[in-house]
């Protein structure tokens, strides 16, 4: 077991190093400039800016400089935000993104529950049709149009939720359920798609037999298998809530980091641009390192290869 | 149940067929061009005249829609396909060199698999620029690979079978065995894989054009009338409304559509 | 009595809320270093948190040229003598800065040696050129700080030498980036990112706190020289996306959103007594590529200019541009309501081949020009090919066009579309743009009278003959070679609530919240 760990440790290594190196040279291939400005500098002081950030080093030296800093946790000063050090950016913003992201996961993973089960408990009934065909429409529609629809009816129509922010709980629904959105969709489809096939497996036709009623065999027998293939699903959620939340910070004005991502590359804020992308990058594997860790943890039949 | 499955499926097929009938006889079914603007006819509401009402140049909202389909659905085609047919070359011949070259290869595919996909399109995005071209490679060059991992999956299993030893016996070329008695196998599973990475791939070019990063006119997506309708939704509803119904209908198509091939191609889910 | 609590309560409750002004700011990459701050919303900030020599009007008192009058701010008076060449400014006694020290002539002397050291990286160097031995000094040619013209003569007394008269002077030392510094303070500045209640200024607000990517909190700075101001808090929130900024002012969580409001909405915002507009000196225009065919020739440029109805291009701005044919634009001296080049009904222009024009903005000017695209087509079957880029790319292409370092093989396109917006109001901040030695003139067009001109009326005291100058100049740029087609100015467009007073929409976009105050 540990060397697998090891392993798997030193393969997400491999990838964030890779991640790395991708993303420096394709931004560095992006045309215009960090200081590419409405007024021409005088040489000498484009010189200066360039030289006080290293940019005035071939890339693949500032490539190498950049890898050893970030290897001691230096993420370099921001070339937009002045005087503020990546590092310190994502310090203070990120706490806010992974409770949104929380908050979006929790939300998407009992709502899909939920929905997941009482779709496979009443097979036939228009509550389940609703329920496939919501779990199905939430995956069609991108997030801002979403976003869109709920900031008009509960802001603009009923106005009975602040419309943007992120300061009182009330603030943190409208974003949460965007964001969650499309997860809570992922799930419901997988849960019910699992337990439909785990109530037909042997086991349930004994209880079922036993004189169990159909809710106990639900949630005693079929919904802990349904556990492992939804923990499975675990890293696409994130990279989805991910991806969502440059979206929604955005919207919603949410002072996460996700929101800085656009925002870097169009400056061409080379720190903050990897900064950003390494730590979404982390979390993206890190969830897949340890979704597989559970996955052996839960089930000693896998072996972790 | 089994009816009802291919019910859906068939109608998701055949509005499949029928936009993308559309979207390629779009000049013989409106008489109205995307671009044709009209100043005395800006922002007008649905009538029988403009069917989906016009935007703030005057332009029928309809035959931008007919036309962005053909930009929406071919890039969500193309990118897909391409990356199909890359996927499967790349994961089969993979499969097939085994060894330290099949895990070498499959490792720079794991790497790309688990990147922050979104991240790298952006940036592709604006080291190409903001053509179709830009947004084809954008896409592509992080989509090709769960084709590569299926491909593989089957391949390695094809390998093992019988009729494919005997073939290799009788001294069959390795290109021929793939063509002949392996690519049939990888097919269905590729097909399931292609109609979910169709909506995605719309998606994401809807992404792209709502951070600004979008084609750059003269096209027009379904993405980038979305977002045009998405900054007026409070005050010209009809902008957004038939961009969005029209960008839903079609990717909730996919998604049934898929979900149909799924249960009829996956034999292990066929019970 | 329960009751009179409770409204007193709400009482309390409303008139708190009456001393804070909510505000939006785009964003909040502020730069605090106001020798080095350009952006907009630094200089929002920092207009508010410090002062320099001069200020501008800050309530509606008559005309809009009133705003553009520079005033005495810590210059309390100032004399001019050589010519218009020397500058004597007596500084305000008793000014404090909030940690109690006085102000004194050194810390604009420290600020001016410190804006113009190539080393402190500055963009906004250039606004003291005209101080003799400055430009030199920046550009590392003379190291030797005492050659340069700005001189303490006393503890209150600060004199500048410029290289030659420049009547717009006043208005440059109303800039940030020319206020004064304390060097014995900046060493630190740095550190202060993160405590920005200790930054020392000495405007009529401090800077109390700042939720990064939130909001900067100013407080009203009891020792400021004029008095306290009216709003004791003024809140500047960071909400980038218009949409939401409006939805937040709508519901009542912002007082002023002071630009970028949803294009799609301005019709029906323009009718309520809560929006504002006014003027802005910011100028759009096209920049023909002279140096190869077709716009080498001067009569496919007025061909061109002639071909196009600004007019028509307007509808996608919904008020926030208006047409202009002059360069300079209205307000300054030398403005012309009627350009010579009048659009032409008909074919105007034949070309064998479509143009290319390249721009960076939003959608709303790709609705422009793709209106101007269309009315090329039609009316003169020229096809033009749009190529909008990102802004980034776009100056990075500018930048290494002005520098001859365009890759090989890079083609420069046809027409380039592109804004400036006056760094002073007064003629000259757009007439020097086109001046054969200007970084920012990428027509690739040169004129030797032109340039004789230009640098004529800056040396002239007499308004009327400067005036004179700027139109003869502007008579060769805009219709004798036709260089470059204005095409609009840019209006302010603002939603203020209507208990407000004293706010004023400046020309230069410039924000004072020491003139707001609250309806009684």
């Amino acid at each position: 077991m540990l060397p697998n760990i090891l392993r798997k440790l030193l393969s997400l290594l491999l990838t964030l190093f890779v991640l790395a190196t991708i993303t420096f040279f394709l931004m560095h291939s992006v045309p215009g400039g960090p200081f590419d400005s409405e007024r021409a500098l005088p040489a000498a002081v484009k010189a200066n800016m360039a030289t006080s950030f290293g940019l005035d080093l071939p890339v693949w030296k500032q490539y190498t400089k950049y890898i050893f800093g970030m290897l001691h946790g230096d993420f370099g000063p921001s070339y937009k935000y002045i005087g503020r050090d990546v590092r310190e950016m994502i310090c203070e913003s990120l706490p806010i993104s992974l409770l949104l992201g929380v908050l979006a996961l929790g939300w998407a993973l009992l709502f899909g529950l939920g929905l997941g089960v009482m779709s496979a408990y009443k097979r036939k009934s228009m509550l389940s049709a609703f329920t496939s065909f919501f779990s199905v429409s939430s995956l069609s529609l991108p997030s801002y149009l979403l976003a869109a629809a709920l900031v008009y009816i509960f802001c603009v129509r009923l106005d009975i939720l602040p419309p943007a922010q992120w300061e009182s709980w009330r603030s943190m629904i409208l974003p949460v359920i965007t964001l969650g959105m499309r997860p809570a969709a992922m799930v419901a489809r997988l849960i019910r798609a699992s337990l439909l096939e785990s109530l037909q497996a042997d086991y349930v036709r004994t209880a079922r037999a036993k004189g169990l009623s159909e809710a106990v065999i639900l949630w005693k027998h079929c919904l802990r298998n349904s556990f492992l293939p939804v923990l499975s699903l675990l890293g696409l959620l994130v990279a989805n809530i991910i991806t969502g939340s440059f979206v929604v910070e955005y919207i919603f004005a949410i002072p996460g980091m996700g929101k800085y991502f656009i925002d870097a590359v169009t400056s061409r804020d080379y720190p903050l641009i990897m900064g950003v992308t390494m730590v979404y990058g982390f979390a993206l594997v890190a969830s897949n390192l340890l979704v597989d860790l559970a996955y052996a943890w839960l089930d000693p039949r896998i072996r972790i290869v | 149940m089994f009816w009802k499955k291919v019910g859906n499926a068939h109608i998701a097929a055949l509005f499949i067929g029928f936009i993308t009938l559309l979207a390629i006889a779009a000049p013989w079914i409106t008489h109205f061009s995307y671009s044709d603007q009209n100043a005395s006819e800006t922002l007008l509401s649905p009538s029988r005249m403009h069917w989906c009402g016009t935007d703030s140049l005057g332009r029928d909202l309809f035959s931008r829609l007919l036309y962005g389909a053909r930009v929406s659905l071919g890039i969500g085609c193309f990118t897909a396909l391409f990356s199909a047919v890359f996927g499967t070359i790349y994961g089969s011949l993979s499969a097939y060199a085994g060894g330290y070259l099949d895990a070498f290869l499959m490792r720079i595919g794991d790497i790309l698999y688990s990147l922050p996909s979104i991240l790298l399109t952006v940036l592709i995005m604006l080291v190409v620029g903001r053509g179709p071209l830009g947004i084809f490679v954008a896409i592509a060059v992080v989509g090709w690979v769960s084709a590569a991992r299926i491909a593989r999956g089957q391949v390695l299993q094809a390998k093992e079978l019988p009729y494919v030893e005997a073939a290799k016996s009788l001294g069959l070329s390795t290109l021929r065995i793939l063509f002949k008695h392996i690519l049939p196998n990888i097919l269905p599973p590729i097909l399931v894989n292609l109609s979910f990475e169709i909506p995605q791939n719309i998606l994401s070019e809807s992404f792209l054009s709502f951070v600004g990063l979008g084609l750059a006119p003269p096209y027009a997506s379904w993405g980038s009338l979305a977002n045009e309708g998405w900054r007026a939704y409070r005050t010209y509803p009809h902008l957004i409304f038939f961009p969005a119904l029209i960008l839903f209908v079609t990717i909730l198509a996919f998604q049934v559509l898929g979900d149909a091939l799924r249960v009829a191609l996956d034999p292990q889910s066929r019970k | 009595m329960k009751l009179f609590l409770l409204g007193f309560l709400f009482l309390a409750a409303c008139s708190n809320r009456r001393e804070i002004l909510r505000f939006n700011l785009s964003g909040d990459s502020i730069q605090l270093d106001w020798n080095r701050a350009n952006d907009t919303n630094s200089v929002v900030v920092l207009d508010n948190i410090m002062e320099g020599l001069t200020t501008y009007a800050d309530s509606l008192k008559t005309g809009t040229t009133d705003f553009l009058r520079p005033l005495p701010a810590l210059a309390s008076s100032w004399a001019l003598s050589e010519q218009g060449r020397v500058y004597r400014f007596n500084l305000r006694k008793h000014v404090y800065w909030t940690d109690g020290v006085e102000l004194k002539a050194q810390q604009f002397v420290d600020s001016w040696q410190r804006l113009l050291d190539p080393e402190t990286k500055s963009e906004n160097s250039y606004h003291l050129y005209d101080v003799e031995g400055a430009k030199a000094f920046t550009e590392g040619k003379n190291k030797d700080f005492s050659k340069v013209g700005i001189r303490a003569l006393d503890d209150y007394t600060l004199e500048v030498r410029l290289r030659r008269a420049a009547p717009y002077f006043l208005h440059l030392v109303a800039h940030v980036s020319t206020f004064p510094i304390r060097k014995d303070l900046f060493a630190n500045t740095l550190s202060l990112r993160n405590s920005p209640d200790r930054l020392v200024t000495l405007g009529p607000y401090r800077l109390s706190s700042w939720e990064h990517g939130r909001q900067l909190v100013l407080e009203a700075n009891k020792n400021y020289w004029g008095g306290a101001p009216a709003i004791k808090t003024v809140i500047c929130k960071a909400v980038p996306e218009p949409l939401t900024a409006e939805a937040l002012y709508e519901n009542n969580e912002l007082d002023i959103l002071p630009r970028d409001l949803p294009t799609s909405m301005i019709d029906r915002l323009a009718k309520r007594p809560d929006f504002q507009t006014g003027p802005r000196l910011s100028v759009s225009y096209l920049v023909f590529n002279t140096r190869k065919p077709p716009f080498d020739r001067v009569e496919n440029r007025r061909a061109f200019v002639r071909s196009i109805d600004r007019n028509l291009l307007l509808s996608a701005f919904h008020g926030s541009q208006r047409a202009t044919s002059s360069w300079i634009p209205p307000g300054l001296p030398g403005y012309q309501s009627e350009g010579e080049l009048q659009p032409l009904p008909g074919k105007v222009i034949s070309l064998s081949a479509p143009i290319s024009m390249r721009y960076s903005g939003n959608d709303t000017w790709n609705l422009s020009f793709q209106i101007l695209q269309k009315s090329l087509k039609e009316k003169n079957h020229v096809g033009l090919r749009l190529e909008q880029v990102d802004w980034k790319e776009f100056h990075g292409f500018l930048s290494a066009l002005a520098q001859h370092t365009l890759p090989a093989g890079e083609k420069i396109p046809d027409i380039l579309h592109m804004s400036w917006v006056a760094d002073y109001p007064d003629a000259h901040s757009f007439m020097n743009v086109f001046t054969s030695g200007s970084e920012s003139n990428y027509s690739g067009w040169k004129n030797a009278e032109y340039d004789s001109l230009v640098d004529r009326a800056v040396s002239t005291p007499d308004e009327g003959e400067r005036t004179r100058y700027y139109a003869q100049a502007q008579k060769i740029l805009l219709l004798q070679d036709a260089v470059i087609m204005p095409l609009f100015v840019t209006s302010h467009q603002a939603l203020v609530r209507t208990d407000l007073r004293g706010v004023v929409l400046n020309p230069l976009d410039k924000w004072y919240f020491r003139s707001i105050h609250l309806e009684k």
